[in-house]
């Protein structure tokens, strides 16, 4: 045996010495119970995170006594106490127990000293009077998409007293002004036909007649006539009354308007028929032609000859205009009629268009609508106020007015209109105002 | 191993860095577009704001015309109906044209996300004038139409034809504070 061969055999007795040694040194560490871990960390752990949660609850608690949108202050307040409770409890065990390395205090102490300054800048800067406050706002609410920002932060109210303090006066004043209203424009609505066919129409009062006044100068003249129109509502309120001295010899005598309307207790009256007059100064008690009453007929003196005929309203209350006896217009139920012409108009069709009867008289004419309005006329003569009218005149007024049957009654010095205890026309006999007396006349009871 | 934790949190913190400026940058340059866009959106609101106002006095014209020629009476509704219907046809164009011009006041003025007094108050005296020109136009076909069939009851040989409105029908609360302006 060599002596590397010597070595060799003590090297390898003192390997297996060896291995030895750390079998038993590994059954010894794996019976020995371990150390336990130092509960200092865990305490560091808690201590760090509940001083980070507390300093970003400050900066929540501002926001959510701000009102902003997202914090509510019922999970802040127990956050933040329960933090500090934490914070304290952790940080009373970290002093007690102290720690074997100092130096990583340094990193930690760094780290949680920044953050609360940041968290406290924050909250200084945002809720604090610096301006910061109204910077956010109005940069928020400049823009279109960003002004969640505002209300993220801020309450309502803030934002608005902010906004409005901030706001200036509208550059113009005029903007003011610019509201529209159209309700000055009037949009009629159309009632009538015309304002002839409203005069008639339109009563309002329902009273039992109306008095138009009618004015208009002669086709192809200069002369100014003038006159009334009465409206009757009620045809069947139209009567004829008759004075007590008519009749057809000399005994026979006229009567005023107002001493026929007082007896029969008419409101409105007209004159009528015409009556013989040889010299212009009779006494009005013979009539022409029929003359019916109540459907009787009274008197039947020589008929007038020129384009009239029988004038009277029938027991419908209908204007009658015929060509017939007295006899036969009882027949045929004429209720009350006078004779006299010309027609005027008949249903519908004016018979004066091409009338060449050019003399302006004072006249009176007689006319009924188709919806039964009688139509009473007198237009003034001879006088400065009013020339008279023709019966193309006559004829054309009572067709504005919508007659659908009208007669010319008699004229001159007889045309009267009577109401309200008055004449309503200026009856004149070419020198001065008189009233004759007539034999019959046309009224309105109530 | 101490240089590679130091090239870590450095690599990290200049990460960090950049995310936050970049967001930062990017959110600032949409800020100033919204800005921009809204400052747009402002002039033209003036501008269709400027033009409805022409187009209200020019709808008062054609108002006052159709009042003339439109009458008091039936044989007046006779005489004049193709100048009526014809001032009728302006009247419905001018509001239409109206309806096309006031497309963005009537968006910004419905959204609501400007904030300029002016432009608010704008926006409140358009809804009101443009309730008020819409509600006398339907106020004004329904009363022709009206007068149009009473005159048909006068004169049935030769009878007129209703207006029919291809802009509107009925009344509107445009801003919704139930009154409906005009409309009486």
């Amino acid at each position: 045996m060599t002596k590397f061969d010597s070595e060799i055999i003590g090297a390898t007795k003192e390997y297996k010495d060896l291995k030895k040694e750390i079998k038993v040194e590994l059954q010894k560490e794996e019976k020995k119970p371990r150390k336990k871990k130092s509960k200092r960390k865990y305490f560091k752990v808690f201590f760090y995170l509940s001083f980070l949660i507390l300093c970003t609850c400050v900066l929540l608690f501002m926001m959510g006594l701000h009102k902003s949108t997202i914090v509510s202050l019922t999970w802040v307040i127990p956050t933040i106490i329960l933090s500090v409770i934490i914070l304290l409890i952790s940080g009373s065990y970290l002093i007690l127990v102290k720690p074997k390395k100092k130096h990583s205090n340094v990193i930690s102490t760094c780290v949680l000293t920044s953050y609360l300054l940041i968290m406290y800048g924050v909250t200084f800067l945002f809720y604090g009077s610096y301006g910061v406050k109204d910077f956010i706002i109005n940069k928020a609410l400049a823009s279109m998409n960003y002004q969640y920002i505002a209300s993220f932060f801020y309450d309502n109210k803030t934002i608005n007293q902010i906004a409005s303090s901030h706001q200036l006066e509208p550059e113009s004043q005029t903007i003011y002004e610019d509201l529209v209203s159209f309700e000055d424009i009037k949009l009629n609505q159309p009632e009538y036909v015309n304002q002839y066919e409203e005069a008639v129409l339109s009563n309002k009062e329902n009273a039992p007649y109306k008095i138009i006044k009618v004015e208009g100068t002669l086709e192809n003249t200069d002369y100014h006539y003038e006159g009334f129109l009465a409206v009757i509502y009620d045809p069947s309120k139209v009567k004829l009354a008759v004075s007590s001295g008519m009749g057809i010899d000399e005994t026979a005598y006229g009567e005023i308007i107002p001493t026929m309307a007082k007896r029969e207790k008419a409101i409105l009256a007209m004159n009528a028929g015409g009556f013989y007059d040889p010299d212009w100064m009779s006494n009005g008690g013979i009539p022409h032609g029929p003359v019916i009453k109540d459907g009787v007929l009274l008197t039947n003196f020589r008929q007038y000859p020129a384009n009239g005929g029988i004038i009277g309203f029938n027991n419908e209350n209908k204007l009658v205009l015929l060509k017939v006896s007295g006899e036969e217009a009882v027949q045929m139920g004429v209720r009350d009629a006078v004779d006299w012409g010309p027609f005027l108009i008949i249903n519908g069709e004016n018979q004066q268009k091409n009338s060449a009867y050019t003399w302006a008289l004072a006249r009176t004419a007689i006319g009924q609508r188709k919806d039964g309005i009688v139509l009473m006329l007198v237009i003034d003569g001879l006088q400065e106020h009013s020339k008279g009218a023709t019966f193309y005149e006559m004829a054309k007024i009572m067709e504005r007015y919508g007659a659908y049957n009208a007669a010319n009654l008699d004229g001159g010095t007889s045309a009267s209109l009577w109401a309200n205890g008055d004449f309503i026309n200026i009856p004149f006999n070419g020198e001065q105002r008189t009233i004759r007396r007539l034999p019959n006349a046309w009224i309105v009871v109530e | 191993m101490k240089k590679s934790l130091c090239f870590c949190l450095l690599t990290t913190i200049l990460g960090v860095f950049m995310i936050v400026s970049g967001t930062f940058l990017s959110f600032l340059s949409s800020y100033r577009e919204d800005v921009k866009e809204q400052k747009t959106i402002a002039m033209s609101i003036k501008n269709e704001y400027a033009s409805f106002n022409d187009k209200t006095q020019s709808f008062r014209n054609e108002l006052e015309k159709f009042e003339e020629v439109f009458g008091t009476y039936f044989e007046d509704m006779q005489k004049n109906e193709d100048v009526t219907v014809e001032t009728l046809n302006k009247i419905e164009t001018i509001l239409k044209e109206t309806n096309e011009s006031t497309t963005m006041l009537k968006k910004a003025c419905q959204e609501d996300y400007i904030n300029d007094p002016e432009i608010i108050e704008r926006c409140r005296i358009f809804q009101k004038n443009y309730e008020t020109m819409v509600n006398t136009y339907v106020k004004m076909i329904l009363g022709y139409n009206r007068a149009v069939e009473k005159y048909n009851g006068w004169n049935k040989v030769a009878p007129m034809n209703t207006y029919t409105s291809k802009v509107a029908t009925s009344y509107i609360d445009y801003d919704k504070d139930g009154i409906y302006l005009g409309a009486n």
